[in-house]
């Protein structure tokens, strides 16, 4: 895996404290997996030593990044100051991402976390006339992205935690109440359906615990702290069961042979095994979110 | 004519300078044919830490970045002394450059264990004694601090292995030189240092510590000066052979040196620094790099 150089196309605030961003990598991205994510570096300088974590948002036909930026501290602060024709340089598509399949989809997004679920929903309005999105924020100014959603999907129930738009409270209260309607009209069965999610901790957590309750197939996409991004350092662990006995399909395979024997518990990371994981896989997250 | 950029440290001799630090590349295995491609460049590869049973390490988060630099708590998890031999070990001795495990534990007992195992293991080309990890409750720092305790941990391994052996030191200790020597009486080769520096970072928002284990360990470039200084005081002290760890990021001024976290900022960056120091000696028309090693002059 080598860096490659990216430069800035575009760059323009879509929100208060939202920007999207598009980038010209040096190799045009041909593919990627939605839920992959891209990790970059910002300076070549010693501040912000570390790189940053984006989503890919989307993928143009020219092979070009799409990242949609919440900001939030020094490195998105930083990342509002490049202009076009600016480099940095990236490292991707990095980690496991979604697993598509013929289940009827329920799409989950708090915050910012609509960013990992765009190209997500992009692939699926191919091949599936029926997608639930249901979209969370602190307030409808944080709500990041409805215009282009909106073109992909239109069975749209939005929450704010200020009650500024769609029903007030958390998303995975809507989320319970979506699935206690059974308002999904194709699905029989609640095996027929799978959810997707990205977000912040609190909110994946919350909404595994909605999975496992209920048995609902569910897909989450993870955020830790980060080091390298390629699985050398450790640094980006979660809690996974023992791998020897994750049913789950594609992200056992992802972990397979590297089951740590007789244990109940361990770590995988997020950056290689992740970022998304199957519900049924993790162990309870713990919630260290520092901007949640 | 390409310049030589050989040097030999101790008992090794490595194609150049540039070696990979411990914890900020795995073991090599898994890695693409790319990342291969690149270990294979450097001077010499060492492996995370291996202790003689699993170590699940700490909690999240395990990194954040300060001014400069990072600190990290991983907390030495690994897959223990067998897994390595059977699932990494017979990846790791394919890297045609020098092949150093990283062996760490608790107690002095551990450290033998481990290298009686390994010392009869093909593909090894030395071992670092990692006596100074800040991230492990017990053993860790507090073997690095003790000269006694330094010496019989050397000098008990050294009678298992005909290897090169390395000893790698904690700064965290009022006289880096009475340590090395230590290490050195008990039948180290070659010092390498730094680890990390003890340190914690805080989140004044949410008034709580940013990792999870409370504290971890300092590197990256503000680290460097601390680890110059303390290179200086063992050299001058012990004349023992060293190898320079800290922040290290550029290729000018290296004669034996690990290249930690820039690893995690860039994996080809190691790579980077081997070329880009055959390029820089060319362009100063130095021949060979044996022949600037050791001429830093005190000023008069
Ligand atoms: C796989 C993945 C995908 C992500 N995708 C997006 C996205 O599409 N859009 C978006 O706005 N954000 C995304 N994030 C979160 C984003 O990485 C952080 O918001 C960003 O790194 C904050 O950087 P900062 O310097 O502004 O914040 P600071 O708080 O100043 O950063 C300090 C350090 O903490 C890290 N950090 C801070 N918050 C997070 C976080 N939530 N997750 C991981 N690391 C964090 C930073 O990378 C940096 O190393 C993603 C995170 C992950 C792990
Ligand atoms: C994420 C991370 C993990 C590390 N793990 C180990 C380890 O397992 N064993 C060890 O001896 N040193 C470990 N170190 C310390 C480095 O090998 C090195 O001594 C230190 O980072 C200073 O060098 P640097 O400034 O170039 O990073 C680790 C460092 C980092 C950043
Ligand atoms: S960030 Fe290094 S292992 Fe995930």
């Amino acid at each position: 895996m080598k860096p490659i150089d990216a430069r800035i196309i575009r760059n323009k605030p879509i929100a208060p404290d939202c920007y999207r961003m598009q980038l010209k990598p040096s190799k045009p991205f041909k593919t990627a997996i939605p839920g992959q994510f891209v990790h970059i570096r910002l300076t070549k300088g010693y501040k912000l030593l570390l790189r940053r974590p984006f989503s890919i948002y989307n993928i143009t036909d020219s092979g070009n990044i799409e990242i949609v930026y919440q900001v939030l501290g020094k490195g998105t602060e930083f990342m509002t100051s490049l202009k076009p024709g600016n480099k940095v340089d990236i490292l991707g598509p990095l980690g496991n991402g979604f697993r598509i399949n013929n289940q009827t989809p329920v799409l989950v997004a708090g915050g910012v976390g609509v960013a990992g679920l765009h190209l997500l929903l992009k692939r699926l309005a191919k091949r599936h006339k029926d997608i639930y999105l249901l979209p969370g924020a602190r307030s409808k100014d944080k709500l990041y992205c409805l215009p282009d959603l909106k073109k992909l999907c239109q069975h749209i129930t939005i929450a704010t935690e200020d009650g500024s738009m769609g029903s007030k409270g958390l998303i995975t209260t809507a989320l319970s109440k979506f699935l206690s309607k059974s308002e999904i009209r194709p699905v029989r069965a609640k095996s027929e359906m799978v959810i997707y999610a990205c977000g912040p901790k609190g909110m994946t957590e919350a909404v595994r615990q909605i999975a496992i309750t209920q048995k609902i197939p569910t897909q989450l996409s993870l955020e830790e702290r980060m080091g390298c991004g390629i699985g050398f350092c450790r640094a980006c662990v979660c809690k996974v069961k023992n791998y020897a006995d994750a049913k789950a399909p594609a992200c056992a395979n992802a972990l397979a042979g590297r089951s740590a024997g007789k244990q109940d518990w361990q770590w995988a990371t997020v950056c290689e095994d992740g970022p998304v994981f199957e519900a049924s896989q993790l162990e309870p997250q713990m919630n260290t979110d520092r901007h949640g | 004519m390409k310049p030589d950029t050989k040097v030999k440290v101790g008992p090794l001799t490595l194609k150049n300078p540039v070696i990979v630090a411990s914890g900020t590349f795995g073991y090599g295995a898994e890695f693409s044919r790319e990342i291969f491609a690149n270990i294979n460049k450097v001077g010499g590869f060492i492996t995370k830490t291996i202790t003689l049973k699993p170590r699940r390490g700490n909690p999240p988060p395990r990194i954040v970045e300060t001014p400069c630099g990072i600190i990290n708590s991983i907390g030495l998890e690994n897959p223990g002394l067998e897994r390595f031999c059977a699932d990494y070990l017979p990846y790791f001795s394919r890297f045609k450059t020098a092949r150093i495990v990283s062996v760490g534990g608790e107690e002095p007992g551990e450290f033998n264990e481990i290298i009686k195992t390994l010392a009869r293991r093909k593909g090894i080309d030395g071992f670092e004694l990692n006596i100074s990890c800040p991230n492990i409750k017990k053993g860790g720092v507090s073997i690095a601090q003790s000269p006694d305790v330094t010496r019989q941990i050397v000098s008990r391994v050294r009678r298992l292995t005909g290897l090169p052996l390395i000893a790698k030191l904690s700064p965290k200790v009022t006289d880096i030189s009475v340590i090395a020597r230590a290490a050195i009486d008990g039948g180290a080769d070659i010092i390498s240092l730094i680890n990390t520096v003890s340190a914690m970072a805080v989140d004044w928002e949410r008034r709580r510590p940013c990792l999870g284990n409370i504290t971890g360990g300092l590197s990256g470039p503000a680290i460097k000066p601390i680890a110059l200084k303390m290179v200086r005081d063992v050299v001058t002290e012990t004349r023992a052979p060293v190898i320079g760890i800290g922040g290290i990021m550029t290729a000018e001024g290296a004669s034996a040196v690990q290249v930690g976290t820039f690893n995690l900022i860039d994996p080809a960056g190691a790579a980077g620094l081997a070329d880009g120091l055959t390029k820089l000696l060319k362009k100063r028309n130095i021949k060979s790099l044996r022949d600037i090693i050791g001429t830093l002059e005190n000023p008069v």
